[in-house]
């Protein structure tokens, strides 16, 4: 798959443009950033997943709002109801069932978007469930967290989750969590009882995590991590290995006050904003959009096999609102030159003929821009088609 | 330095996003009226293009058709819980509901997508931009508005006039325009039939159905 750096050279070749440099550097990046926001609009080429909480007597959710990227829905599945919502209906079809469809209550059965912000949901939620889950891990010593509540997804190496005098510990990598917490608003807090000191070190970490996904050795989530001396930040890891040398994303920089044993330490995610609390006080607040859904727990990052104690933690509370997946065709990132474009690699030509286009079309040069134009939407249409059959083929599977 | 002044470009930007708007319709905005007891007639913001639906506490109210309103056929001095409404045939943004109201219902600004859809009366319209906050998908809104701006600084007199050049962005407007309103079209109203579509038909949502009893005298054959 080609860079975006080499298709930009191909674009400068196009345009006899290599070391003459007629079209500055802003024009060519303004231009390829145009060419990606056309493609995926007119192709639909970029489809994501993300996690929206549900909400009592909502008719309409804002997931223009929620989901920043959003071009428009293209499914919605409900986990609790584990199907998909059926798509054949219009606002018209609900308005000519009922003329105060907004109003009625149940589970939704159908979704129809009102515009590019709101989508409606048919019928709308009376109630809304939320979790609170709690565990002051008071049992018997055992190998894992000995209990039907939390899943350990650990390194095979050792117990290392594991139920000791009342509490967690922790002595390799892996994480523990809550099955039944999926969602995309989510708490999880615990209290630090043991910290190992000269093990809090650069490879060695563990904390209250949320909306995880995968296994220890290909793990999405955001946590909390506490490093030397107690310096406490939040991290993020995507699809990482805990076992291996992985280097989570620092998402803020290592906070001034230090965490003391005794301490309560809560991560927080709704939405695209992700808060660390420590006793019960925001002391760091970041923006991310990386990660939207998952369950919550405790995760730790190994990279020795020693079995040695790390830390201990103590008093889980979490909390969670149930969520609805949403299936959505979204506009692209801004773009890197080192980044590979969201685009088929056969039909990466269509940046080069977009481009050219575009910055014939900027020194006047129409006739020449035209035959480039042509190219350009003959593409997009086949592309369009081509990508229209995979995800009605994609979505039936899973439905 | 550019041959356009900001001024310039600015407005033909507004012109532009303003056009798209008013062909595909494409922002919906909701707004509680303050309905007071006895008063039937309300004015509308200028920002309203169309009005999409009306619900009164909930239920949808219809527009009167023209025909029942031109053969007088209305409760013009009736009060009760209005069942329709007439917009703009009796002056700019001005709607008037039939009968007219006997209550006085409060307005408000939040969760009128929610909560309060049962407790206000709710006009959806179809919105004018305000260029910020309420604009068209800012999926296409930088490159279609660009178009617009290119193809009218090249027609207006003044030193970039360049008809060659405002032609070429003139078909190109209009190729734009139809292309991103028709994708928008597919996009937002379009059913996606990729669930539904393999579905049994008895999960279809039931058509209401007209009894005879409900329009006229039976007859048994």
């Amino acid at each position: 798959m080609a860079l975006i750096s080499a298709i930009k050279s191909r674009i400068r070749q196009n345009l006899n443009d290599n070391g003459v440099t007629f079209y500055s550097t802003e024009d060519l990046d303004d231009s390829f950033q145009d060419a990606y926001d056309d493609i995926a609009f007119l192709s639909r080429c970029i489809i994501k997943k993300r996690a929206v909480s549900k909400q009592a007597n909502l008719s309409y959710y804002a997931l223009a709002d929620e989901i920043t990227d959003l071009m428009a829905p293209i499914a919605i599945y409900d986990p609790a109801q584990s199907k998909f919502l059926l798509d054949d209906k219009t606002l018209r079809d609900f308005e000519l069932e009922n003329d105060s469809w907004e109003l009625r209550t149940g589970t939704p059965t159908h979704w129809a978007a009102l515009d590019h912000k709101y989508t409606a949901l048919y019928p709308r939620y009376a109630s809304v469930t939320s979790g609170s889950p709690t565990d002051a891990f008071t049992r018997a010593n055992a190998s894992d967290l000995n209990s039907s509540d939390w899943t350990n997804s650990v390194n095979t190496n050792g117990s290392y989750i594991k139920i000791a005098s009342n509490a967690v510990e922790v002595l390799g990598q892996g994480v523990a969590y809550r099955p039944d917490s999926y969602g995309q608003y989510q708490r999880s807090k615990f209290t630090l009882r043991q910290n190992s000191g000269a093990v809090y070190v650069a490879t060695t970490r563990s904390g209250p995590m949320v909306r995880f996904s995968g296994s220890y050795n290909n793990a999405s989530f955001y946590c909390i991590e506490v490093l030397t001396a107690g310096a406490t930040h939040l991290k993020k890891y995507v699809n990482a290995d805990l076992s291996q040398s992985v280097t989570g994303s620092s998402i803020t920089s290592p906070h001034a006050v230090v965490s003391a044993l005794g301490d309560t330490l809560e991560i927080e995610a709704t939405g695209n904003t992700v808060n660390l609390y420590r006793n019960g006080s925001v002391i760091q607040t970041v923006t991310d959009y990386s990660i939207g859904s998952g369950y919550i727990g405790l995760a730790t990052i190994d990279t020795t096999v020693n079995d040695t104690l790390l830390s201990r933690w103590d008093d889980f509370e979490g909390y969670y609102t149930p969520a609805l997946d949403v299936y959505y065709w979204a506009v692209p990132p801004v773009f890197a030159d080192s980044d590979s474009p969201l685009v088929a690699t056969d039909l990466q030509r269509l940046f080069d003929n977009y481009c050219v286009g575009d910055l014939l079309e900027q020194a006047e040069e129409y006739a020449k821009a035209n035959p480039f134009w042509k190219e350009y939407f003959r593409d997009i249409d086949i592309y369009l088609e081509r990508i229209q059959r995979l995800s009605k083929t994609a979505l039936r599977s899973l439905s | 330095m550019s041959v356009w002044d900001a001024d310039t470009i600015s407005r033909f930007a507004q012109q532009g996003e303003d056009l798209f708007a008013v062909t595909h319709k494409c922002i919906v905005q909701r707004v509680a009226l303050s309905i007071v007891a006895n008063t039937s007639e309300y004015t509308l913001s200028d920002s309203v293009i169309d009005i999409r639906k009306i619900t009164w506490l909930g239920r949808r109210i219809d527009p009167i058709p023209f025909r029942q309103w031109k053969d007088d056929d209305l409760p013009l001095n009736s009060t009760g819980r209005p069942d329709g409404y007439i917009y703009n045939n009796i002056g700019q943004q001005k709607i008037k509901f039939y009968p007219t109201p006997d209550t006085t219902i409060a307005s408000t600004s939040s969760n009128l997508f929610g909560s309060e859809i049962a407790n206000r009366v709710i006009v959806e319209y179809y919105s004018t931009p305000d260029y910020s906050t309420i604009i068209i998908p800012s999926f296409i809104r930088r490159r279609l508005i660009k178009c617009y701006v290119a193809k009218m600084c090249f027609s207006i007199e003044s030193k970039g006039q360049n008809l060659k050049a405002a032609r070429y962005f003139s078909d190109k407007w209009d190729h734009l325009m139809e292309r991103y309103g028709q994708g928008l079209q597919d996009l937002i109203n379009k059913p996606r039939r990729l669930i539904a579509s393999s579905t049994p038909q008895n999960n279809r949502i039931p058509r209401p159905r007209l009894n005879p009893s409900n329009f006229g005298v039976g007859v048994d054959f």
